[in-house]
């Protein structure tokens, strides 16, 4: 990738170059007055194989999981498969208008209801929602489930969320949004809830305890079941955050283990390209009891009453009658494409193929963590689920390099760096997941770039601090970049 | 990022002949539909590419006529505005075809003559 900048594509074209996709566009001075007409249009005009070097060239700029291993702890930056595209792109699903008659979108209605059902089986729940678009809008609708529910039964003095620290950060935040308080847990010196604490920590005014299973730390929470009794007795619900659900598919439930609410992310756990930063899909799924407050629509299947073939018995339709539903969490009813990238997924796979997934997530995050252990901090050095987190805390104490400088020396190195400076409970945390989409050669040369990294960080350490050399940028001025952030180009 | 890239590939001309296309295909769309007996505009402003149709009957019953033609004709304003109960939202953009207006203007035509025939036989 050439070092040149890319000029930005206002500055390329001129008079002339446009593409001719619509000949003869007529004069409109006829049909509308001048006074609604505009006069300026600040956009280049650029043959279409401009457009097309523009694009690639930034998007040579960028590493993405097509380019390179990507081991950003929780985001699950798995393969994405390409018949999960091909799917999406099936021009009747892909022009397909939300507002399409129920009768006229039959395929999509039962694109959607398998789904849902499927979901509901794999993680054990009475039914799930595909309305909130990401996971944390997902939290969002689960609490305004859960304030729905107290409230009904005369328990809105409910109003406390308890939030252990291995949990995920947006929990908070979620429970804010609804008004809630939140009671924060630490977690034990094995990294994972104590239930005593929890049993201290619960009360009248208990309304959701939201956790993390596996937790931030890839640490399976081996007393689960114990601590959603505990919960519960206390007359409270179990949230499930997703958000590592990869790590589970066909070995553990969260309804098994006794959740009440959980979401999914299905860019994550489904293979469905993060998008930089979106659009995602947050499914929902709940317990029985909770079934009537899930958002509306839902799609639901009648059964034909001469129906005999089981694909031809059903007939889909979605439903908006339903006086419990916390209502819609968005316009329209679900980031749909995402919806068919995530059911050819999973048909793709089959449960036994998803058995295999989550158990090659799991194989690879411990391969990567024991062939790491002697050069980093483990802080919790037992068997991790589909991720774990190591510190560089020794490193920054005896020679000065942080996790930072080590993210940055990968980069160096072609690798997307892991997530940094998250849990915040392990300092200098670097939180790797390498996802099941990774072959061994890729973790053993990833092994050997960051043994490479920390021995260079021993003899040189200066050398480390002042990655990485090789990327188009250095180190930008985060700080000043989060705080005066410069995102709009302006016309002159 | 689709957009994006959709509107360098337009560019400024290219958006602006898209734009008249489908400020075009939507007037010559409702004056064909409006010529129709019992079908007119239901305001009188301005419009870009999509515009208030007021039908004679039901805009369920209409759309339904239109669907059993494999035609989607529209949206039911009644849906939330109940005393648009009558009217559809009918819009043209620059992959509507004059074929497909063609195909539509007939599909209206039986809807109105068998409406009118439904009114003779009531009186």
């Amino acid at each position: 990738v050439s070092d040149q900048p890319v000029p930005l594509i206002f500055r390329s074209g001129g008079e002339g170059r446009a593409n001719r996709y619509f000949e003869g566009g007529p004069e409109v001075g006829e049909l509308l007055p001048h006074t609604l007409l505009r006069e300026e249009l600040p956009l280049p005009d650029n043959s279409e194989l401009d457009v097309v070097r523009h694009f690639t060239r930034l998007s040579q700029r960028t590493i993405a999981i097509d380019s390179a291993f990507y081991p950003l702890g929780s985001c699950t930056m798995k393969y994405n498969p390409r018949v999960n595209e091909a799917a999406a792109a099936l021009p009747a699903l892909r022009d397909l208008h939300p507002f399409t008659p129920d009768a006229a979108a039959q395929g999509a209605l039962a694109i959607m209801w398998e789904l849902e059902r499927a979901l509901a089986s794999l993680f054990g729940m009475a039914a799930f929602s595909l309305n909130p678009s990401a996971g944390a809008h997902a939290e969002l609708a689960a609490l305004l489930i859960a304030k729905a529910y107290f409230g009904e039964r005369g328990e809105a003095d409910r109003r406390a969320v308890i939030v252990p620290d291995t949990a995920h950060g947006t929990n908070p935040a979620s429970a804010a949004m609804v008004g809630y308080k939140v009671v924060s847990l630490t977690s034990d010196e094995r990294g994972r809830v104590d239930p005593r604490e929890l049993a201290a920590a619960v009360g009248p005014t208990t309304a959701v305890c939201m956790m993390t299973n596996p937790n931030t730390l890839g640490l399976f929470e081996d007393r689960i079941v114990e601590i959603a009794r505990i919960v519960h007795d206390a007359g409270g619900l179990m949230y499930y955050d997703g958000a590592n659900a990869n790590a589970l598919m066909g070995i553990a439930r969260p309804g098994d283990m006794g959740f009440d609410l959980m979401h999914l992310n299905l860019h994550k756990t489904f293979s469905i390209p993060h998008g930089g930063g979106g659009a995602g899909a947050g499914p929902i799924g709940v317990a029985p009891q909770l079934v009537d407050f899930l958002p509306t629509p839902v799609v639901v299947a009648d059964m034909q009453e001469d129906g005999w073939r089981a694909s031809d018995d059903r007939v889909f339709r979605l439903d908006f009658d339903r006086p419990r539903s916390i209502g819609p969490m968005r316009s329209f009813w679900s980031n749909f494409a995402h919806v068919v990238r995530a059911l050819t997924y999973l048909y793709a796979n089959g449960l036994e193929g998803l058995l295999r997934v989550s158990q090659l997530a799991v194989l690879n995050a411990n391969y990567l963590r024991v062939a790491l252990r002697d050069v980093l901090d483990m802080p919790y050095d037992e068997p991790c689920c589909h991720e774990f987190v190591a510190s560089a805390q020794t490193l920054k104490r005896e020679k000065g390099v942080r996790a930072l400088d080590l993210a940055k020396a990968l980069l160096d190195r072609g690798y997307h760096a892991p997530t940094i400076y998250f849990p915040l409970l392990v300092a200098e945390a670097l939180m790797i997941e390498p996802t099941e989409t990774e072959s061994k050669e890729t973790l053993d040369a990833f092994v050997k770039a960051l043994r490479e990294i920390v021995a260079v960080a021993e003899s040189n350490p200066q050398a480390i601090r002042e990655t990485p050399e090789e990327t188009v940028v250095r180190r930008p001025d985060e700080a000043r970049a989060a705080r005066t952030p410069d995102l709009r180009w302006r016309a002159r | 990022l689709i957009a994006t890239i959709y509107l360098a590939a337009l560019g400024k001309s290219g958006l602006k002949a898209c734009a008249s296309l489908n400020l075009r295909r939507a007037h010559e769309l409702i004056e064909r539909v409006a010529a129709l007996p019992g079908f007119e505009r239901r305001f009188g402003a301005h419009f870009f590419n999509e515009v208030v149709v007021r039908v004679p009957g039901r805009a369920a019953d209409v759309l339904d006529h239109l669907e059993r033609c494999k035609i989607l004709g529209g949206v039911d304003l009644g849906r939330w505005y109940p005393e648009l109960r009558d009217c559809i939202l009918m819009a043209a953009t620059e992959l509507t075809t004059p074929a497909q207006i063609d195909r539509l203007v007939t599909a209206l035509s039986h809807f109105g003559a068998r409406a009118e025939g439904h009114a003779a036989i009531r009186e």
